[in-house]
């Protein structure tokens, strides 16, 4: 999904068991508190986020004019996440500098 | 194996059980237990990975060399199992090949298997009772109200397939009874009595379930979300061996920390307990690192509430990169432990090098 820091949906490829409303408010949420936290602890720009839980991964990366966040399941290991997410996050910057 | 061969396998384990019993963590047993699986040992690997996993139940380390050494141990059995499905595929074949992979703990598999056999043979129990058990164990994990009620829908599911299942039966008694759904347990304790009238664990169970306080509802959405609220008070969790020992013991904690400053490109560790309390920090000592605590506090309150929400289980660790270096935040047995670094630190040693320290220095 890309969404913006605020929340709002720019495009969307979910599973079935997630559900667009609920993954871009928890996503804003995240993005959101990360964000201020990392600047109040003087740590810049937040450019990126993976997390791994019991039953899946999440990544978030910045593409200054909003995030991608992916959802995994544990299968899929965390370095092969991160090179298929970031090949995805330079295409979308791509695309959008040239609009 | 040959004699030598034997004889130097022997020796091997030998000096790898002395490292284990000179410091003796999960981190130092996981290591052990490969060492067994490099040498064919797997018998030896089983007893101590169950053996370490009774002592240290929440450690990460043991977890996954557990899941290397079961997936040696069935590698015959995965593949027979397989080969089953593709080629004389029925319910039963789902049904092992799913509880083989639960318990290699390759969990994802275990449900997608399990789901293709429930849609494709509707009418056998088994593969709804390992969907269950699987959301069950996360119920059990994350006290989520959600997980509870699916699990209870698919074991009922399962029952009404087969209604005298005697350890279906019993288990969702004891599920019902644990989350405080009296009447819904009794009546399960009643349907094992239709079959097995004299059965002296369910006429305890049903005499220890009429002693019980009746809920205030019967309704088991809300019994279920009046337990997950119970839980989030944290009325259930229960202190592992790490939160104990640190919760009593701050100082004791905080001495260990200036052992990261080895690590390339280490700046700050902090630590907080189950609730966000600050425990121990370094450089600085706790009290000089306040500020840092509260919003490190914040920053895990939303990791863990977006695992959640995310349906992904409970969150285990994250690293957010930005432009100053990485903040790396974990859970290891209920306390939160935030490591920050500079870039000069690779991210695979900085992962490293804190799972070393949570599940070695630590538990020493």
């Amino acid at each position: 999904m890309v969404v913006t820091k605020d929340g709002v949906v720019v495009a969307e490829v979910l599973g079935p068991d997630l559900r667009k409303e609920v993954v871009a408010a928890v996503s804003s949420h995240m993005i959101q508190v990360s964000a201020r936290s990392l600047e109040d602890l003087g740590r810049g720009t937040l450019e990126r986020v993976a997390v791994t839980s019991a039953h899946g991964r999440m990544v978030f990366v910045n593409l200054d004019v909003g995030y991608l966040v992916v959802i995994t399941k544990m299968e899929m290991k965390l370095g092969q996440v991160l090179i298929e997410v970031e090949s995805a996050a330079r295409k979308i910057k791509q695309l959008h500098s040239r609009i | 194996m040959g004699l030598w061969a034997n004889f130097k396998a022997n020796r091997e384990l030998a000096e790898a059980r002395r490292d284990v019993a000179r410091a003796r963590s999960p981190y130092s047993i996981a290591q052990f237990i490969d060492k067994c699986i490099e040498l064919g040992r797997l018998d030896q690997a089983f007893e101590d990975a169950e053996k370490g996993i009774q002592e240290f139940p929440e450690s990460e380390s043991l977890q996954e060399a557990y899941k290397r050494m079961i997936r040696a141990k069935c590698a015959d059995d995965l593949k027979a199992y397989r080969d089953e499905i593709r080629t004389s595929p029925g319910p039963k074949a789902y049904y092992r090949l799913a509880c083989l992979y639960k318990e290699m703990r390759d969990l994802d598999q275990a449900v997608e298997l399990a789901r293709k056999g429930m849609e494709d043979y509707p009418n056998f129990e088994g593969n709804y009772i390992v969907l269950a058990d699987l959301r069950y164990e996360r119920f059990q994990r994350d006290l989520r109200a959600s997980d509870g009620l699916e699990a209870t829908q698919l074991f009922e599911k399962a029952v009404d397939l087969n209604g005298e299942n005697y350890r279906l039966l019993f288990q969702l008694a004891e599920i019902y009874r644990a989350i405080g759904a009296r009447d819904h347990a009794i009546a399960k304790v009643k349907m094992i009595l239709n079959f097995a009238p004299d059965d002296r664990n369910a006429l305890n169970l049903l005499a220890q379930l009429k002693s019980a306080k009746a809920p205030k509802s019967n309704d088991l959405k809300e019994i279920l979300q009046d337990f997950e609220r119970r839980a989030a008070a944290g009325n259930f969790r229960q202190q592992g061996q790490l939160s104990a020992r640190y919760l009593a013991n701050p100082d004791q904690l905080e001495r260990k920390l200036p052992s990261l400053d080895r690590m390339p490109g280490f700046q700050r560790v902090v630590v907080l307990g189950p609730h966000g309390e600050l425990l121990a920090a370094h450089p600085g000592g706790a009290q000089g690192n306040r500020n840092e605590a509260d919003t490190l506090k914040k920053m895990f309150a939303a990791a863990i509430d977006c695992s959640l929400r995310m349906d992904i289980s409970t969150f285990e660790k994250g690293l957010f990169e930005s432009e100053a270096g990485f903040t790396y935040l974990v859970v290891a047995d209920s306390l939160q432990i935030a490591v920050l670094s500079n870039t000069k630190v690779k991210k695979e040693k900085l992962r490293q090098d804190v799972h070393r320290f949570v599940e070695h220095d630590l538990y020493i």
